[in-house]
């Protein structure tokens, strides 16, 4: 662990769990698995999702409630075992129930006795996705990438101690921010009520809560850099815009619902006009 | 029937089977000196047609469990899947509009491939004891209460000018598919899982089975 340079994506961490940690590793597949594991095995893949459902929903609740993770979290927990289930599962659902309670929002805001037809806009989906997965992958490696430029460890510092300064790996960043977008799901559905500052409340308290959590665990690591300040404003201004862009483009209708009312009969109204 | 019970017999473990049965083994055909090579082909046709009707039998009704796994086929899954993405998919006949909102066919044929291997692969990822393409079949095979709900809603769509009554029958017809077809996979697979993560691998299909109710009751004319 001494040499930063190999840990990159942490997969040496996983060799480390294989050897230290057997009972953990799901051993029913294959008993005589060597801890070297080819890319194309589906074992080397288990290794992410050897989860249990306790652990899922304890890093999620984790996730939503500030100061409820230690200090330590990052690196006793989400280091040890980083899952990719919780993050993947987490944005897909997050992308389906944007999709879905933007749609309902719409309708909801839908002018019904007008003779305008409603459609529902299955491209939802592929705009939430494109944002959320950019932002749930570019963040931890532009984290993971400044952390690495700036911080200098020490060598001599001894690793296995709790409070011994580190730098987490992507894997683990990857993990922890999938998780801290779970709290956007329940706050999509409420998203739907349309009253503006019911709306703008819910971003505020959805960003301040998870946004506190990333802040909270990552802020050992943070600390190192020389850029820690930038980093915490970064972190949190980010979070903050995903939430209020998520709002303003999936939520707040009444100007894109007005301005498809006004484009629907402009054509008609233009011929009138040359005619 | 009898046959199909000795079929299920050959194997006995969980893997998947694509063999014809050995001459012994088929009952329908009475002469033993009768081959596949020989058949006629409405008998050829007509047995693999009794095996996707009866699989399409089992998902409606889920209680004998594991039938369906020892042979699985994709048969079942294609009809249902090309028939849900034809009608759900925007007719541009009716409407000429650049972007009216629905999904295109193939935006609607990925959404079940790719839904179901995806599914899929996280069970078999969290150490699921159960075989790609079984777990594909079961999944496919249980969109028949959504795609029956779906009919279900075209033909409220076709017959009856919508007001906000049909629109809430739509949304509960769906919701029934939903849950028929969410309880029927459970059914099916729940108990390939290690225990302590039957919640992970039921979710997936929860959500998968949720996305396809959203398209059957968000679907207008």
């Amino acid at each position: 662990m001494s040499s930063a340079a190999d840990d990159l994506l942490g997969f040496k961490d996983f060799d480390d769990i294989a050897v230290s940690q057997p009972k953990k590793v799901i051993q029913d597949e294959s008993p005589s698995s060597s801890p070297k594991l080819s890319m194309f095995q589906i074992e080397y893949y288990q290794q992410f999702f050897n989860i249990d459902t306790n652990d899922v929903v304890e890093r999620v609740i984790n996730s939503m409630i500030p100061k409820r993770a230690s200090a330590s979290y990052l690196k006793t927990k989400l280091e040890v075992n980083p899952d990719l289930y919780g993050p993947f599962w987490v944005t897909t659902t997050l992308i389906f129930t944007i999709a879905i309670s933007g749609n309902l929002a719409n309708f909801f805001q839908h002018d019904h006795s007008s003779k305008f037809h409603w459609h529902y806009n299955f491209h939802l989906v592929s705009y939430a996705s494109t944002c959320i997965i950019l932002y749930t992958s570019l963040m931890p490696f532009l984290i993971w990438s400044v952390l690495k430029y700036s911080v200098d460890l020490n060598d001599d510092t001894n690793p296995d101690l709790e409070s011994a300064p580190y730098i987490p790996s992507l894997l683990s960043l990857i993990c922890l921010y999938g998780y801290s977008l779970a709290v956007y799901i329940p706050v999509s559905v409420l998203w739907t009520i349309p009253l503006l500052i019911l709306q703008w409340l819910l971003v505020l308290t959805a960003a301040f809560l998870s946004g506190s959590v990333l802040i909270n665990v990552l802020m050992p690591s943070l600390k190192l850099s020389k850029y820690s300040i930038f980093l915490i404003v970064g972190i949190a201004s980010a979070h903050f815009v995903l939430a209020a862009g998520f709002m303003l483009y999936f939520f707040h209708v009444p100007s894109t619902a007005a301005s498809v009312v006004v484009n629907i009969p402009s054509p008609i109204i233009s011929v009138n006009a040359t005619g | 029937m009898n046959s199909e019970d000795e079929r299920f017999e050959i194997g006995d473990d969980l893997s998947g089977n694509l063999t014809v049965p050995s001459k012994s083994s088929r009952g329908p055909i009475k002469s033993s000196n009768f081959d596949t090579l020989d058949e006629p082909i409405r008998d050829t046709i007509m047995r693999d047609l009794n095996a996707v009707i009866s699989k399409f039998r089992h998902v409606l009704n889920p209680k004998q469990k594991n039938n369906m796994l020892k042979e699985w086929d994709l048969w079942g899954p294609l009809l249902l899947c090309t028939t849900m993405a034809t009608i759900l998919q925007t007719s541009y006949q009716e409407d000429k509009n650049a972007d009216s909102g629905g999904p295109e066919f193939a935006e609607v044929f990925l959404i079940v491939w790719f839904g179901a291997g995806i599914v899929t692969l996280n069970s078999k990822l969290l150490g699921g004891q159960i075989s790609f393409f079984q777990s594909v079949c079961v999944l496919g095979y249980c969109l028949t209460p959504l795609a029956l709900s779906l009919i279900c809603c075209k033909i409220i769509l076709i017959l009856f000018t919508q007001t906000g009554f049909f629109f809430f029958l739509r949304i509960v017809i769906s919701m029934l598919g939903f849950l028929w077809a969410t309880y029927a996979s459970v059914m099916f697979m729940g108990d390939s899982q290690p225990p302590k993560r039957k919640a992970l691998v039921i979710y997936p299909m929860f959500l998968f089975y949720f996305v396809i109710s959203w398209l059957v009751a968000s679907h207008t004319n």
